[in-house]
Formats: C-alpha cells, sequence, structure tokens
C-alpha cells in the first residue's frame, strides 16, 4: 500500500544523519518520521531532514518537526531542516515558527552549519 | 424427587441403542465359574498325570530291582541244592522233582534248568530235553543291576525274559554245572499295570472332586454380581434413588461402593442441574416481568421527549422506569433501583409500579409521593431491603422540573447554553431503608427550569458502577458527565442509546453485573435523532441557511471517515474554478484548513470509523461547509505558547490554530436536522 511518505536514509557524517524525506507528511504519516527519526538522539548526534519534496504537510508534520527538533537539542544535538519545499514554508510561516526550526538551502550548508566555524 | 424430574432425567440419558451398549449386540455370555472350573480341571489333570509317570517309572525300578535279586537268589538256590544230585549216575531223577516244584511254587518262572559240566541238560521240566545240549535264549543282553553278582554268575535279559545262572560247585570247589533260572518280564508290567489302575480310579475321583468344589466356589464368590448387575439396571434406567446393597469383603465389595459414591455425585449433579433450571425459569420470569412493566416507546409532550432505556443483566437486577402523563398535562418520570435481584426484586418493581399508578393523580408533589410509596412499601419490602428512586414532574409549558429523590443517583442536567453539565444532588434516604415515617421527613422536592437544548439524565448504579474489564475500575460520574455533555445536543434518544454503548465499551467483555436504565428528558434539539421536529434552535440557523445554499449552488466532495480518503481535499480544492484564481499559497493554506477539520471530525467525531461518511461542500460566498454526523465536539481553539519547549516538545495542538489563522470565520452547528456542520468562510484572501 503507497503510504504516501518515502522516508530514505542518506550518508551520515561523523555524528550526523542524514534523512531525505517525499510524499505527505500528514496526521497519518507523520508518527512514521517520530518512530525514524527519534532513535537517533541522544550522544550529541545530530538530524539533517531534507524535506524538497514533501508535497503536503498538516498539523501533524509540524509537531513531528518541532517535537524532534527539541528532542535533539534537549540532547545536546541539533536538527536542520534543508531545502523545505512550499508546503513545508507555508506552515512554519503561518505558526511563526521560523525561530524554533534551523534551515538551510543544501544539505552542504547544513553539514557545514553543524561542523561549525 | 418426583417421578417428573425422574423421567426427565432418565430422558437425557444417553441412548442405549445409539451408543452400541444395548445386550443383544454383547457377544454371548461366558461364565467365570466355568471358565475357572475348566482351568482347574485342566491343571489338575496336568499335575496329575505329570505325578503319575513318575509314580510309575519309580515303581518300575523298585519292581525291577526286586525281581532280580529274587532270581539271582533262585538261582543259586538252584545251585546248591542240585550239586549233590549232579555228581550221582542219574542226576535227572532227583532234578526233575525239583525243577518242577520250583516252577509250581512261583508261577511267574518261565524257565528252570540244570545243566552239567558238558553243557547238557540234567534237569528240566520237560524230560525230552533231558541230555540235550543246552541253548541260551535268544538276543540276551546284559541286564544292568544293582545286586551284586558272583564273577562268573549272569543276570541277562531280553524283551521277554529276565535270565539269571550260577555256578554249581562240587565241595571242592570246582564248577560241576550251571543252574539257569527265567522269569517273564510280564510279570512287572502286570503289577506296573495294576498300580496305574488304581491311581487312575483315585485321580478320577479327586479330579470331580475338584470341578465340583470350584464350581461351588465360584458361583458362592459370584453371587454378588446378581445384586451389582440389578442395581446398575435400576440406575441405568434413571432411577439414582437406587444403592448397591453389597457388602462383600471382596472386590466386589469395593466395586460396589464405588459405584454407590458415583450414585450419590450423579444424585447431586442431577440436583443442581434442576435448581439451575428452576433459576433459569424464575430468571425468565422475572425478565418478563421487568420487560412488561417499562415503557414502549418515549413519551413527548409540548416540546419534551422523556425516553428511556433499560439493559438486563444476566441475573435480572431490580431496576424499574416509567414515564406517564399526568391529568393535569404535566409528564411524570420515575426510575427505580430495588435491592433485591431476581425474582423478588422484579415483584418490589411491579408493586411500585402499580403504587404509582395508583397514586399519581392524588399527590401534591414528588417528595409526597415518595413518601406515600415508603408508608406503603415498608408494609411489605424484606427487613434490610430499600429502594432508591427518582420521580419528577415535567411542565411541558414552563419546562419547569420539579423532582424528589430517595438516596437515588444525582441528575445529570445538560446545559446547551453553557454546554456544561450539572449535577444535581438531593436529600433523601432510600424508601424502606428505616421504617416508621423517618424517610419521609427527608425528602425534598427541588425545582428547575429546562431551557432550550437542555436535558435531564438520570440513570441506575449499573450504569455508573459498570465495572471495567481490566481493574474493575467503576464508569463512574465523571465520565457519565463527559457522555451527556458530548451527546446532551442531540436530544434524549441518542443520549440513552451513548450511555448504553459507552458503559458497554467500558465493561469490554464482562458482562453486567446490574441492570442499567437510563432515563432522559429533553428539550427537543431539531434535527437529533428522536426529536420532535419543527423546533429549531435559533443559534443553528446560520448553519443550516449555508447548507441550504450549498445544497443550491455548491460542489460537494464526499469522503470515508479514513485518514487516507483525505489526502483527496488537495486535489479536489484545485478543481473548483473559483479556488484556482486564489493562488499557490492561499490555495495551499486553504487545503490544510480543511485538511485539519476533517482530520479532527473523522479522529474525534468518527473514532475513524471508515463506514461512515463525511461531506465537504465548496459554497460559492468563499465558504466550505463541513457536513458530518459523527459524534459532536465543539473545537475550542488551543493557545500554544511556542516559545515554550513543553509545548514543542509534545509537537502536536496547532491543528486548531491553523484552521482559525487560514480562516476568517470558523463557525460550529453541531447536532442540527442535517447533522454537524462546520462552517468556514475564507474572507478576503488575507491571511
Amino acid at each position: 500500500m503507497d503510504s504516501g511518505l518515502e522516508i530514505q536514509r542518506g550518508e551520515t557524517h561523523g555524528k550526523t544523519v542524514v534523512l531525505r524525506v517525499r510524499g505527505r507528511l500528514d496526521a497519518r504519516t507523520a508518527p512514521r518520521l517520530l518512530e525514524q527519526a527519534m532513535p537517533f538522539a541522544g550522544m550529541g548526534r545530530n538530524l539533517v531532514l531534507t524535506l524538497s519534496d514533501v508535497t503536503f504537510m498538516g498539523s501533524s508534520g509540524i509537531g513531528v518537526l518541532l517535537a524532534v527538533s527539541q528532542a535533539f537539542q534537549d540532547l545536546r544535538g541539533s536538527v536542520r531542516l534543508v531545502a523545505p519545499s512550499a508546503a513545508v514554508v507555508s506552515v512554519v510561516r503561518l505558526l511563526n515558527l521560523e525561530p524554533f526550526l534551523k534551515i538551510d538551502a543544501t544539505e552542504d550548508a547544513a553539514l557545514a552549519a553543524i561542523a561549525g566555524p | 424427587m418426583t417421578t417428573t424430574r425422574k423421567g426427565e432425567f432418565a430422558a437425557r440419558m444417553p441412548d442405549r441403542r445409539r451408543s452400541g451398549l444395548e445386550p443383544r449386540d454383547r457377544p454371548r455370555l461366558v461364565s467365570i465359574r466355568w471358565i475357572v472350573a475348566a482351568a482347574s480341571v485342566l491343571l489338575t489333570a496336568g499335575v496329575g498325570l505329570a505325578l503319575t509317570g513318575v509314580a510309575e517309572r519309580n515303581a518300575r525300578r523298585v519292581l525291577a530291582e526286586a525281581a532280580e535279586g529274587h532270581l539271582v537268589l533262585q538261582a543259586r538256590h538252584l545251585a546248591l541244592t542240585s550239586a549233590d544230585a549232579l555228581l550221582t549216575d542219574y542226576p535227572e531223577l532227583t532234578l526233575a522233582p525239583l525243577v518242577n516244584r520250583m516252577l509250581a511254587d512261583q508261577k511267574d518262572l518261565r524257565l528252570v534248568v540244570v545243566v552239567d559240566r558238558a553243557g547238557l541238560i540234567q534237569g528240566h521240566s520237560e524230560v525230552r530235553l533231558i541230555g540235550t545240549p543246552f541253548a541260551s535264549p535268544r538276543d540276551l543282553r546284559p541286564a544292568r543291576t544293582s545286586v551284586p553278582l558272583d564273577s562268573i554268575e549272569t543276570l541277562m535279559r531280553n524283551d521277554e525274559l529276565l535270565f539269571a545262572s550260577s555256578p554249581i560247585r562240587h565241595r571242592n570247589g570246582d564248577v560241576i554245572g550251571t543252574a539257569v533260572v527265567g522269569l517273564r518280564l510280564a510279570f512287572i508290567e502286570r503289577a506296573v499295570t495294576r498300580g496305574r489302575r488304581e491311581q487312575h480310579a483315585v485321580f478320577a475321583a479327586l479330579l470331580l472332586i475338584g470341578i465340583a468344589a470350584s464350581v461351588a466356589l465360584m458361583t458362592f464368590l459370584l453371587r454378588p454380581i446378581a445384586d451389582l448387575k440389578a442395581g446398575i439396571q435400576r440406575i441405568g434406567g434413571g432411577d439414582l434413588t437406587a444403592t448397591l446393597p453389597v457388602r462383600d469383603r471382596t472386590e466386589f465389595g469395593l466395586l460396589a461402593d464405588a459405584m454407590n459414591q458415583m450414585v450419590a455425585r450423579l444424585r447431586s449433579a442431577q440436583a443442581d442441574l434442576l435448581e439451575r433450571e428452576r433459576l433459569a425459569h424464575e430468571m425468565e420470569l422475572a425478565q418478563q416481568i421487568q420487560r412488561s412493566l417499562l415503557p414502549s416507546k418515549p413519551l413527548t409532550a409540548g416540546r419534551f421527549v422523556v425516553q428511556g432505556g433499560q439493559w438486563a443483566a444476566a441475573e435480572v437486577g431490580g431496576d424499574y422506569y416509567d414515564v406517564f402523563p399526568l391529568p393535569d398535562g404535566r409528564i411524570a418520570m420515575a426510575i427505580a433501583d430495588v435491592s433485591g435481584k431476581g425474582l423478588a426484586g422484579c415483584m418490589i418493581a411491579s408493586m411500585i409500579s402499580a403504587l404509582l399508578r395508583a397514586l399519581r393523580a392524588d399527590h401534591g408533589s414528588p417528595a409526597a409521593l415518595l413518601g406515600l410509596l415508603d408508608e406503603r412499601l415498608g408494609e411489605t419490602l424484606a427487613p434490610g431491603s430499600f429502594v432508591t428512586m427518582f420521580y419528577g414532574v415535567i411542565d411541558p409549558g414552563t419546562g419547569v422540573l420539579t423532582f424528589a429523590s430517595a438516596g437515588h443517583n444525582p441528575l445529570a442536567l445538560y446545559r446547551a447554553r453553557t454546554h456544561e453539565v450539572e449535577w444535581l444532588r438531593t436529600r433523601g434516604i432510600p424508601l424502606g431503608a428505616i421504617r416508621g415515617g423517618i424517610v419521609r421527613a427527608t425528602l425534598e422536592d427541588v425545582e428547575i427550569t429546562l431551557e432550550p437544548g437542555d436535558a435531564a439524565v438520570q440513570f441506575t448504579d449499573g450504569v455508573s458502577e459498570a465495572a471495567r474489564a481490566s481493574g474493575g475500575e467503576p464508569f463512574g460520574f465523571d465520565r457519565i458527565g463527559d457522555l451527556v455533555r458530548d451527546a446532551g445536543p442531540l436530544g434524549a434518544g441518542a443520549i440513552v442509546e451513548r450511555m448504553h454503548a459507552s458503559a458497554q465499551e467500558w465493561r469490554g467483555t464482562v458482562a453486567p453485573e446490574d441492570d442499567e436504565t437510563v432515563l432522559v428528558a429533553s428539550w427537543s434539539v431539531a434535527g437529533a435523532p428522536g426529536a420532535m421536529p419543527g423546533v429549531a434552535d435559533p443559534a443553528l440557523e446560520p448553519g443550516l441557511a449555508a447548507w441550504a445554499a450549498a445544497q443550491a449552488a455548491g460542489r460537494c466532495l464526499r469522503l470515508p471517515a479514513s485518514l487516507e480518503s483525505l489526502a483527496g481535499i488537495g486535489g479536489w480544492v484545485r478543481t473548483i474554478e473559483a479556488v484556482r484564481e486564489w493562488g499557490d499559497e492561499r490555495i495551499r493554506l486553504v487545503e490544510l484548513a480543511l485538511y485539519e477539520t476533517c482530520c479532527n471530525i473523522v479522529e474525534h467525531g468518527y473514532g475513524k470509523d471508515r463506514s461512515r461518511t463525511l461531506e465537504v461542500w465548496w459554497v460559492p460566498d468563499d465558504t466550505f461547509l463541513i457536513r458530518d454526523d459523527g459524534r459532536p465536539f465543539r473545537p475550542h481553539r488551543g493557545l500554544n505558547d511556542f516559545g515554550d519547549p513543553e509545548v514543542r516538545r509534545q509537537g502536536r495542538g496547532f491543528g486548531f490554530e491553523m484552521i482559525h489563522l487560514v480562516m476568517s470565520d470558523v463557525a460550529y452547528y453541531p447536532g442540527t436536522i442535517a447533522g454537524n456542520l462546520t462552517a468556514l468562510h475564507c474572507g478576503s484572501g488575507e491571511v
């Protein structure tokens, strides 16, 4: 059955895991992203979420992004969102959530930001 | 036990023919006594024959030894007595009488011969053989013997004869001849045969005695079988009063004891079965009585609907409710819970029903009526029994509900205006709890006014104390309050059904321990199931107007109540020509708001029951109208502070925020004639 959401794991860079998300992040599918991302939280690990192919994001989707970001932050890691699609940007802007999410244009930029100056 | 019960029990016994126990199917009877007798005959005969054979062989050996010794002595005796005669000139004259005398004296001797040194016969019973050479009988072979023999003595035998020879010596020791004696072996056989015949006679006599004794003994030992058989046949025929009168000290006694114990247990099981049948019959009767007391349909008067429902427990409780019009046009509603269960509880409920109807025209107020009931019931109720009861009277013209409660559960009052539930508790102890008119003094009348959409809900302990399958936690007043608040807008019928369904869901697989009874009076709600048509709540009118506009000129997307199906909203929105002009960003946000609204209905209104449907309507004045017939709920906009890390950690609560941010107006119309309506107005386009 088409779940409407694909999550592909990219290369691992040191303590940073890359997940590329495609399709719908809605009430039905968002819990899957939570399940796949949360185990990486801890021991200072970081997460890069590439959201360029997200076609729809509902309240559950943004809820998962916030919850994952907060969980990594609580465990001394960070989450960076890469190239969010219009569907994602609309929701983030609507709720004025930019201060709580770190957004980069490319994966390289996100990895560089995590690596620090 | 009565004959009928015996008969009933016999009828339940398995069919002996079907079970293959019919005597004619059994192989022919072989009596144990004959089996034992035959075995003893064979055993005795075998042992007897073996012993006889051994005895015969021994007898034969002893006889042979005796005969051999005797024959050797005869030969020696003949040698001694014939020595002198042999030295005379005419020895045959002396020897012939000697030989003849020996043969005459001893019939078994076959041969007596005296032979001289030259081997010629000098003494013989036949005169013509004297002087002829002696020829030994043929086929002689040495006989094995225990008799000591001289060096030239011989003991020989063939199949007929035993043959001994002894030397005849002169006084000087010279051998001058031989004395020969032969004995017929048939002599031994005759003696043995004679002995065998006697033994056989004795043996046969003993055998006959043995057979007779074993048959008699077995007959005596097997005698209890007849009693056992007769008793078992009586029991098999269904007579469980039968006992096996066997006082035997053998294993048959043990068998009879075991059978008697089995019958006693069967008797006890049969009594239990009959008792259960009696109880089941009583329970059925109680259920019939209980059902017959209940109103068959909701009562409507003016704007009011009074509806009850009762679901009986397996063991019928003493719940009762009634609704009836009073002569002055008001409606009386009563609900009671009798402390006893079963037929006794039902009879009390039946009495309350009769008393209530007899007294309804005469009483001044609900408290006065309950006081009268207490007085009458006090004469009848068994000590320790009591009745909790609520009695109320509604004036359909004014909406005033006057009620009194004798220790019954509080009244849950749904207020449509505030969408809240109030619990109304009154004084009053259960009817019959204390005798002597004290109960009457505790009762009080309470008066409240019902407003449009309000509902007064009463129930029995069966609902509030319904125990959860795991842990036994009771359903409780809080859950009842939430349920009444949710179902309140839908009216009496829906509240009754939801109360039952929720209590049932709460119990899970556990069967109800008590009757569950609910009684609701509601100011009828337009469109709600069971409500009276024609009375509309003015607050719902804009929703119904939007619904009318949608039906006149709108477009509809009908979706099953599942989260998957909501993915179709985006595509459908983009097919609406007016919407397409709004631009991508605005369309995306509208899709988002519609998705969130429908998602709430699917999850909370329908509980993801995909067999239900909801409709999204486009109404040309930039409004989307969502229609559903799920559980009504009033969405409250959450006030989330995203600066709070705890809120972000939970990652939820954004849905309503998003709907209200996107839409210029959000209106909710629960329980209209068309169902629940949610109107989302898109406004001028500014978000």
